[in-house]
């Protein structure tokens, strides 16, 4: 017996290297994983239906909505919620009022509905809503909405006062047709927002075409290759609430796609911030910032346009993260079932290999699209949530193994390799859904980031993470002076127990979404932060040192933390 | 004119697909020449025969027409096209009773009189290549068919069928059997069920370059393909129910006819079934040892799931069975490419593209091969010509070019009507 312990402490020692075992210690060892929990409707008070739209004719904005997110409108430090609704359109006259709707976050594990005072539910002609994307465009310290639609976008600033004002046309950001996801960014390092909008297809209902069964005269929602593509939108924005359309001279309309999600991050570490699209039945975009307002499209030479096999795939949901702590940001795409889902390791030359793995065995007869990478865990790497839903509702008589509602799933990343833990992390992980948009937030600000689901023509729902926090932890409010609001682009970096982790704050991500904006920085089982270095796009720097754990801490960019400014956390764990 | 005599027993098709007479038929939908004429063409020249003598015969041969009087018109549109070579309209209703005449060797030659003095216009050339198809000559009636496609028949649905069913037919004699089948698939999903075409189906099924003329009632094999021919026309008209339940009655009946598992492979893949789809290829490679295509099609389910080790065996028999096959090496050279043996997949890629230089795909599977080789100008290059090579292909499936592939890659999802 002596010898058969002593065999495995020198297979152990030979195996396990010192940086795997301090993360090893740090995560607890073998505690029981973070779970995810619904909160019923009746706990949460949110009562709001998504409502698809959908029509023995099968228009196809009706398969793709809708999103929503988590923001803090009102700046009282609790996560608010924002749910995007179908509307009134060319091909859809709903029989009673459909609207988006805001709800306020009581703190108390309840919401309350106030979309009429915020003046934020759309429902007019034109609201055929998709998703939605907060930010500060204004500087304010407030985060406005940008909300995408079939039909034409809406940019609503906040007041500040719990409600917001339309200025589309004063700012001049309708881009009119079909809009998918929106993405704030700064993308000239000036300080202030500029806004990337995708384009889905040329589509109107007079200009639908018979996808379907002649014989029964059943129709089929069509596959997008049937329509023309689009250009994406990029708006610069010039300050005192207008903005700029530079597609053209940015070189972001030369690219013709079918655009779904989209994620903006560096991914060549030149401090300029790129762009990477997801395209329908077309190859993805991967825009090279090349500064001076110029962009380039790279998808083929970076090998993230098409699979393996030179075909364009049904890219839907997009993120970016470092996933394997080799400091360069790696890629994520969630295509249609059958033909797999993407981890694209950034091979640090703006090139990128497939390192799908256990994900794309997991996700073969699936369609992704909601999807991020957060550490549900703390154990500070980023792990992997996927939303998935069939879009088309009558693919179970075609396909016998796929169907339209989907289950969840979560990968846990372990010394970068994904691996599948979505049967041991709840029960939620057994339903399928109709799933599209994915937001994450801690809403109950206890350290762990909860999820928001919504689904395509049903209720959404709302996750708590329930476990997340048994692992230490500090939040960073991060509020910039002189880079962009959102300090998109800045970079954290962070060392505890004898381990150095860094993230970059990317935008974007996931599907029609956008997320709490506060960065959760895990340590494992270490009890203390022994320092915190935040390298702000302006290229200021912020040291921290002697930082409490298991809280949230607003820091301001070239003053640090600011005392006695913490948000309204109560680690409650 | 007899309407009803037009096509009956010419076309290997069910009468209704050309039920009226193919003159009035064109002229109605706009396919008649002298129509298109006046939208695009500059005026035809004329000769220098005199005008009288001209108008005094057409005039003639029109009314022999009208009055169904066919040997007179034919006497006399000949002698109208004598005295004014360029009057298109003359040899078009010259070429169309012909044609229903069942004389197609000269009916060719006065399409080919329309094709030249129109040569943007596509009925004509869609009428030649079915002459043509009626002669044998199956090489020009494959190009002028795909010809008249390429410059449209406008509205003509009649038309459409009729040149898409003998497009397929082409296909299937030369051995393209996966672009056969996916003609004949856009023929049953747009609701024919013609005998014919169910025979179609089921020669392309189980891959036989035959003719559907060829399996009369008292061939052998008639009904197996008969049945295979059922199975697939359910496929394609999307009622999966029943397909399931014709192919499985399939392989029950005829569990050793050749490329019955193989087709019923095909099907089970479409369904998402892979372990289905594999165990119904390995009893074809049962039933047919030399069966390469079987291989192949197991070795790229391994290689889409990210199994390659598993398919490299198939993959590398698939190749000695079948060295000429491009896909064969393709395929190998991508599972290589996986397993890491980079410098083998370099090889069989550049053997695939040696015999299928205009691929798109081997070329990108290459530029991938090379730069793991650190050969970054091959790359590029290769990289290069599969942009131009993938726009072409694209460019050409918008214009309604249909090429089937042995193993297809892409989802197959909901389709507009009109193919």
């Amino acid at each position: 017996m002596k010898y058969y312990l002593l065999a495995i402490s020198i297979i152990l020692a030979v195996a396990i290297s010192p940086r795997t075992l301090a993360r090893f210690e740090q995560s607890g060892g073998t505690a029981a994983k973070p779970t995810f929990v619904e909160v019923p409707s009746t706990t949460s008070k949110i009562t709001w239906v998504h409502d698809n739209g959908r029509s023995d004719a099968r228009h196809l904005p009706e398969t793709c909505g809708g999103g929503g997110l988590f923001f803090d409108y009102d700046n009282d430090g609790w996560m608010d919620i924002y749910l995007v609704n179908s509307g009134p359109s060319d091909f859809y006259k709903p029989s009673k009022p459909i609207r988006n709707a805001l709800y306020h976050n009581n703190g108390d594990g309840t919401f309350t509905d106030v979309t009429e005072k915020a003046g934020v539910g759309c429902g007019k002609e034109g609201d055929f809503g998709m998703g939605a994307a907060a930010g500060d465009f204004n500087g304010d310290g407030r985060q406005d909405l940008y909300v995408t639609n079939y039909g034409r976008n809406r940019l609503f600033v906040n007041n500040g006062d719990g409600t917001f004002t339309d200025i589309t046309d004063k700012a001049g950001v309708a881009a009119p047709n079909w809009s998918t996801c929106a993405t704030w960014f700064d993308y000239d390092n000036d300080g202030k927002l500029d806004l990337f909008v995708s384009s889905f297809v040329q589509y109107s209902a007079s200009g639908s075409v018979f996808c379907g069964d002649n014989r029964l005269g059943r129709r089929y929602y069509c596959i997008p290759r049937v329509f023309k593509p689009r250009p994406s939108f990029l708006f610069h924005n010039e300050g005192d609430s207008k903005f700029t359309d530079v597609s053209k001279q940015s070189g972001i309309a030369s690219s013709l796609g079918k655009s779904f999600g989209a994620v903006a991050t560096d991914l060549n570490n030149d401090g300029l911030i790129d762009l990477f699209v997801a395209n329908d039945t077309l190859a993805n975009f991967l825009f090279v910032n090349k500064g001076g307002g110029k962009f380039e499209e790279i998808g083929l030479a970076s090998g993230v346009g098409y699979s393996d096999a030179g075909s364009p795939r049904s890219g839907m949901g997009v993120d970016a993260t470092d996933f394997d702590g080799d400091g360069w940001q790696d890629l994520f795409v969630a295509n249609i079932d059958q033909e797999l889902f993407s981890l694209y390791r950034n091979e640090k030359d703006l090139t990128f290999t497939d390192q799908a793995g256990e994900i794309g065995q997991a996700t073969r007869l699936l369609s992704g699209w909601g999807l991020k990478f957060f550490d549900y865990d703390n154990d500070g790497d980023p792990d992997l949530f996927l939303v998935n839903g069939h879009p088309d509702d009558m693919v179970e008589m075609q396909v016998s193994k796929v169907k339209y509602k989907e289950p969840l799933l979560i990968f846990e990343n372990v010394d970068g390799k994904y691996r599948n833990v979505s049967a041991q992390s709840g029960e939620v992980f057994k339903k399928d859904f109709p799933a599209r948009g994915l937001s994450v937030g801690d809403f109950d600000n206890d350290g762990d980031l909860d999820v928001l689901i919504i689904n395509n023509g049903d209720a959404p729902v709302l996750l708590r993470n329930e476990g997340g926090n048994s692992n230490n932890w500090l939040g960073l409010n991060l509020v910039a002076t002189k880079s962009n609001p959102g300090a998109i682009g800045a970079i954290i970096t962070w060392t505890a127990g004898g381990v150095k982790r860094s993230r970059l704050k990317t935008s974007g991500g996931g599907y029609l979404s956008s997320h709490d904006p506060r960065e959760i920085l895990g340590v494992g089982r270490a009890a203390k932060i022994d320092s915190v270095e935040i390298k702000w796009p302006s290229g200021k720097i912020d040291k921290l040192t002697d930082l409490p754990i298991k809280t949230y801490l607003k820091v301001v960019e070239g003053e640090g933390v600011v005392k006695g400014a913490s948000s309204a956390a109560k680690a409650s764990n | 004119m007899n309407r009803n005599k037009v096509t009956n027993g010419k076309m290997s098709i069910d009468p209704p697909f050309l039920r009226c007479s193919l003159a009035i038929c064109l002229v109605a939908f706009g396919c008649h020449p002298a129509a298109a004429q006046q939208r695009r063409a500059p005026s035809v020249p004329r000769t220098a025969a005199p005008q009288e003598n001209f108008e005094q015969v057409k005039e003639k041969a029109d009314q022999a027409r009208e009055a169904g009087d066919l040997e007179a018109a034919i006497t006399l549109y000949r002698k109208a096209v004598t005295i004014r070579p360029g009057w298109v309209d003359g040899w078009w209703y010259l070429a169309t009773i012909l044609y229903d005449k069942d004389q197609y060797a000269e009916a060719a030659r006065a399409f080919k009189q329309t094709v030249s003095l129109q040569p943007k216009v596509g009925a004509p050339p869609v009428m030649l290549g079915l002459c043509e198809f009626r002669l044998g000559d199956y090489d020009n009636a494959l190009k002028h068919l795909q010809q008249g496609r390429r410059l449209g028949i406008g509205d003509n649905q009649e038309l459409s069928r009729v040149m898409r069913f003998h497009e397929g037919l082409l296909m299937l004699v030369k051995g393209e059997f996966e672009t056969a089948q996916r003609i004949f698939d856009s023929l049953s999903y747009d609701n024919m069920n013609q005998e014919d075409l169910i025979i179609a189906h089921g020669l392309a099924s189980l891959r036989l370059a035959m003719l559907p003329s060829q399996v009369n009632k008292d061939y052998g094999d008639r009904e197996v393909i008969r049945r295979a021919g059922f199975a697939q026309h359910q496929v394609a008209q999307k009622n999966m129910g029943d397909a399931q339940r014709e192919y499985d009655r399939l392989v029950a009946d005829y569990p050793k006819a050749p490329n019955v598992q193989y087709a019923y492979g095909l099907f089970m893949s479409s369904q998402r079934n892979d372990e289905g789809a594999i165990a119904a290829f390995q009893r074809e490679i049962e039933n047919s040892p030399k069966h390469a295509l079987a291989r192949l099609y197991i070795a790229y389910i391994r290689l889409r799931n990210k199994e390659a080790a598993d398919g490299l065996p198939f993959a590398q028999e698939a190749v000695t069975l079948h060295p000429r096959l491009p896909l064969s090496h393709y395929i190998l050279g991508r599972l290589l490419f996986e397993t890491g043996e980079t410098g083998k997949a370099v090889e069989e890629l550049e053997a695939a593209r040696r015999l299928a230089p205009e691929e798109p795909k081997i070329h990108f599977a290459l530029s991938r091969a090379y730069i793991r080789a650190g050969r970054k100008k091959e790359a590029e290059q290769a990289r290069e010509i599969f942009a131009r090579l993938n726009k072409a292909a694209e460019d050409a499936a918008a214009q309604g070019v249909v090429r089937g592939e042995v193993i297809e890659e892409e989802q197959e999802k909901a389709k507009p009507d009109s193919p």
